[in-house]
């Protein structure tokens, strides 16, 4: 299933359940201080490491910025890199370590998410672990994701968000999760998924997987991100969304989130000299003022529009459905949202939340308390 | 290398001549003016081969000295003699102190140089070594970029060396489509090409051919740009239209949407002392207004012409289309 060359463990973390796992599929597996440091990203592909947590594992999402609103999501640096190849990931441009690295310390991860939410116990915190990499492609190998599920379950201001382009669910549906945890999925047209999201799971499986994970009583949410523009875009994402809806009912969708594709100037030629065969890096971007370069504005106002007006169509009025990394005119002419911050985003979020899921947030959230926070 | 000896030796003892770097013939003016003023008098440097047929000897440095011996009828010409054991980097040193101050400054040249010193023996791991000397890392990958680089078309390459391009400006052209690059720089002699420029026609004009899945021979054949090469336009004139032409292609989009600013801003009929401007990448939604005022008189006039519907209602056709 994984394409691992080499496989270590931490000194620190051989009792861990990820260290057990781990020496059982490979058998022999080194016992290191350091994690091993790979320069080339797809040579990490193939270099797992079982982690101690090293330095602070949670922070605000790195992509904030004032001109293109953040949803105020709170990234756990669980996982870095991981085994799917997809044609437009940021991390290509982003590691400084390729190898795959995943941390086994879930208590310690825990004790700072509990130091960190306790600081200030009104907010309602949504943790991901998809920053670095996908939150289920190991899933089956080391169980990291489950720990953090039941732990999450015993945790009060705050949600996990599992994001994954896999279908590996098994291991968590008879989880005691609470409901305090989240999976999601990052959808695109088969065609995308062919093409640009290599050795990631097919759209029926993620749509399967899905399925179960709405049946074991998990919310779940959708990331329609990034769209991509290719000849028969508005039908296939479209035949999407129906299916989508067809799969899940959508009073279970926590959110919905739209984004297209984006990435640093610089990834244009890594991007190119990789997938010499991917046209995405052709369409008509310009470089936004957070540095990465996007589709032209209309462009991405007619994508975004036309899958929103979609999800509506199938799913109604219910689930939230934000913008990731957009513009507040773009909001604007998309949603009908006159976005004030990044706070108010994370309001807008909570109290759909709040709304929708009884029980789950822990207090009624304050907008101006929302509003108030620093990014 | 303490065998070095001075001796004359009969020009067609002298037949090896595989480090021999071709330069162009202008950057030997100079030495063949001071022979034919003042003769030969430096030695030449050759190694000498002993064999059981007899000696031979290869030349290492004074191959336009060489040259002009031959030329001029001298059947003896004065040598500084290395054993054959003389070691390669010794070679190596004397062939990059003969020819430096013509490398030192362009970068191609030293790519050349580098190329060349591959070519004719040295091993990977001298001329790695000696990277620094020539203004290079010296590293394994810089070596495998300065391959490619002279794996450019010549045309190509010479005009990198002409333009005295940096290695980062002459390796991007490696990752080119050659016929792109051939066609490209054929325009060179009706445009004004740049380093900056070349890069972005090359690399508007890839990524164009990739989303429309047309190809060069598709644009070359594009009647708006046979008119425009084919026109009597200044060379600088012709190279911003053609600029143009190519953005206009390249960004369809961003065309249209500024077409139809323009129109709107045309219609607002504002006088020549106020401007309009927008972000034509159309990323940020706001509109600049200019007033350029000389005289105190003019202000109320502006002012009034701001005042006017058109103006409200241009501006607002405007920003709802940002």
């Amino acid at each position: 299933m994984y394409r691992i060359r080499t496989a270590s463990i931490c000194k620190s973390q051989l009792e861990s359940e990820q260290a057990r796992r781990v020496r059982e599929y490979f058998g022999a597996v080194d016992t290191v201080d350091e994690p091993p440091l790979v320069s080339d990203y797809a040579e990490g592909k193939t270099i797992l490491h079982i982690s101690e947590k090293r330095g602070q594992a949670l922070n605000p999402c790195a992509s904030m910025n004032e001109e293109y609103v953040c949803c105020g999501v709170h990234v756990l640096k669980s996982v870095s890199n991981c085994p799917f190849d997809c044609s437009y990931c940021v991390l290509q441009d982003y590691l400084t370590n390729a190898a795959i690295q995943v941390v086994a310390d879930t208590q310690g991860m825990i004790a700072e998410i509990r130091s960190r939410t306790a600081r200030e116990p009104w907010r309602f915190f949504r943790i991901g672990t998809w920053v670095l990499g996908d939150s289920l492609a190991f899933e089956p190998l080391t169980r990291s994701a489950s720990e953090l599920v039941l732990e999450f379950s015993k945790l009060r201001n705050c949600v996990l968000e599992l994001k994954t382009k896999s279908n590996h669910v098994d291991s968590l549906l008879d989880l005691p999760h609470g409901g305090r945890t989240v999976l999601a999925w990052s959808l695109n047209p088969e065609h995308v998924i062919a093409t640009e999201e290599h050795r990631t799971a097919n759209l029926d499986r993620r749509l399967a997987a899905l399925r179960k994970s709405v049946q074991a009583g998990y919310p779940v949410a959708l990331h329609f991100d990034p769209m991509l523009v290719f000849a028969g875009w508005e039908d296939a994402y479209e035949n999407l969304v129906h299916d989508v809806f067809a799969a899940v009912p959508s009073e279970r969708i926590a959110w919905i989130s739209i984004g297209s594709l984006r990435f640093n100037p610089e990834m244009k030629k890594g991007i190119e000299l990789r997938f010499p065969d991917s046209p995405i890096t052709a369409a008509e971007m310009v470089l936004g003022g957070d540095g990465k370069l996007r589709y032209v504005k209309p462009l991405r106002v007619a994508l975004y529009s036309h899958l929103y007006r979609a999800i509506r169509k199938y799913g109604g009025s219910d689930p939230f459905v934000y913008l990731c990394m957009e513009r507040r005119d773009v909001w604007k002419k998309v949603l009908g949202l006159e976005l004030k911050n990044i706070g108010h985003h994370d309001f807008e979020i909570t109290a759909s939340l709040d709304r929708r899921f009884p029980g789950l947030v822990h207090q009624k959230p304050e907008m101006q308390l929302y509003e108030s926070l620093q990014y | 290398m303490s065998e070095i000896r001075d001796l004359t030796v009969r020009t067609v003892e002298i037949q090896d001549f595989s480090f021999r770097f071709q330069k162009p013939e202008e950057s030997s003016e100079a030495v063949i003016r001071s022979l034919e003023e003042v003769g030969l008098i430096q030695p030449i440097v050759i190694r000498e081969r002993r064999a059981e047929t007899g000696i031979s000897y290869q030349l290492i440095d004074g191959f336009v000295r060489f040259a002009f011996a031959q030329r001029t009828g001298l059947s003896e010409i004065p040598c500084r003699v290395l054993p054959w054991a003389a070691p390669d980097e010794a070679v190596f040193r004397i062939l990059l102190q003969n020819h430096d101050s013509w490398l030192q400054p362009n970068v191609p040249r030293r790519i050349r140089f580098i190329l060349f010193a591959l070519g004719a023996g040295f091993s990977r791991d001298l001329v790695r070594e000696h990277l620094p000397r020539l203004g290079f890392a010296a590293r394994d990958e810089v070596l495998a970029k300065c391959e490619k680089v002279g794996g450019l078309p010549l045309p190509v390459f010479s005009f990198c060396e002409e333009k005295n391009f940096s290695f980062k400006q002459c390796f991007q052209f490696t990752q080119q489509p050659v016929e792109l690059l051939n066609e490209v720089f054929a325009w060179r002699d009706r445009v004004t090409l740049t380093a900056s420029l070349l890069e972005e026609f090359i690399v508007n004009l890839k990524d164009y051919f990739r989303a429309s899945g047309l190809r060069i021979d598709d644009f070359v054949k594009d009647k708006e740009f046979s008119e425009l090469m084919n026109s009597d336009v200044p060379p600088l004139e012709k190279t911003g239209r053609l600029r143009q032409l190519i953005l206009r292609r390249r960004f369809p989009i961003l065309t249209s949407v500024n077409s139809r600013l323009e129109a709107l801003q045309t219609g607002m009929g504002l006088p020549g002392n106020i401007s309009v401007e927008w972000d034509r990448t159309l990323e940020r939604r706001e509109v600049k207004l200019s007033i350029r005022v000389r005289e105190p008189e003019e202000w109320p006039k502006a002012l009034a012409e701001l005042r006017r519907p058109e103006v409200g209602n241009g501006l607002e056709n405007i920003l709802a289309e940002l």
